[in-house]
């Protein structure tokens, strides 16, 4: 994915990574973590993703941060993603936004690069209590995508 | 590779580097609340299979 995105570094485990968004609001630390769904038949991991709060240490899933580089974040989240896959193995990874404001603002960027990130994943959406093959311009309740081998 | 203030931007895939001082947040509730709204509504979904 041959897009500019912040440079990040890993926990030792290879399950979380971090990164700095910097814009108008400062410079804002992330967190991308995966956690498996155990109750799937196959392995299929969870992605969060949010705002550390530098006093608590607390993550924050559900804050808008508003620092104008929401294209750049999503791209360091895609090639998290990569790296999270290449360490932990070809398996179903599944996201939604905390809100559906932010479930939608995903399916936008995902439509956008679709053709990029087809190179790279299988890409699904749930909707009606079932996932079907992304389609752009289609409402999404979450998403599922898989590295190709 | 450049910098923005002080972030590096990269273009490309790179490995990440680990930092020691990070822990892991895939058990923090943030995760656990998502995991557990996840699977009140997908537990009975099939996934699906790749082309």
């Amino acid at each position: 994915m041959n897009l500019e995105h912040y440079q990040y570094q890993t926990s030792a485990d290879f399950t979380s990574y971090f990164f700095f968004s910097e814009g108008p609001k400062g410079k804002i630390r992330k967190v991308v973590t995966f956690a498996e769904m155990p109750f799937f038949p196959s392995t299929t991991y969870a992605i969060g993703f949010g705002d550390i709060d530098p006093e608590s240490g607390i993550v924050l899933d559900n804050v808008i941060t508003n620092n104008g580089d929401t294209v750049i974040v999503l791209t360091t989240v895609a090639n998290i993603v990569i790296a999270f896959s290449k360490r932990y193995g070809n398996n179903y990874i599944f996201a939604e936004g905390s809100t559906p404001s932010r479930t939608r603002l995903y399916r936008i960027c995902i439509s956008k690069y679709l053709a990029v990130i087809s190179r790279d994943f299988d890409v699904w959406g749930y909707r009606n209590s079932q996932f079907v093959v992304f389609q752009q311009n289609v409402d999404y309740q979450g998403f599922l995508v898989k590295r190709k081998i | 590779m450049k910098t923005n203030k002080n972030v590096v931007l990269v273009k490309g895939y790179t490995e990440p580097k680990v930092d020691p001082t990070m822990r892991s947040y895939a058990n923090d509730p943030f995760m656990i609340e998502k995991l557990k709204r996840a699977e009140e509504r997908l537990k009975n979904v099939v996934l699906p299979v790749s082309k």
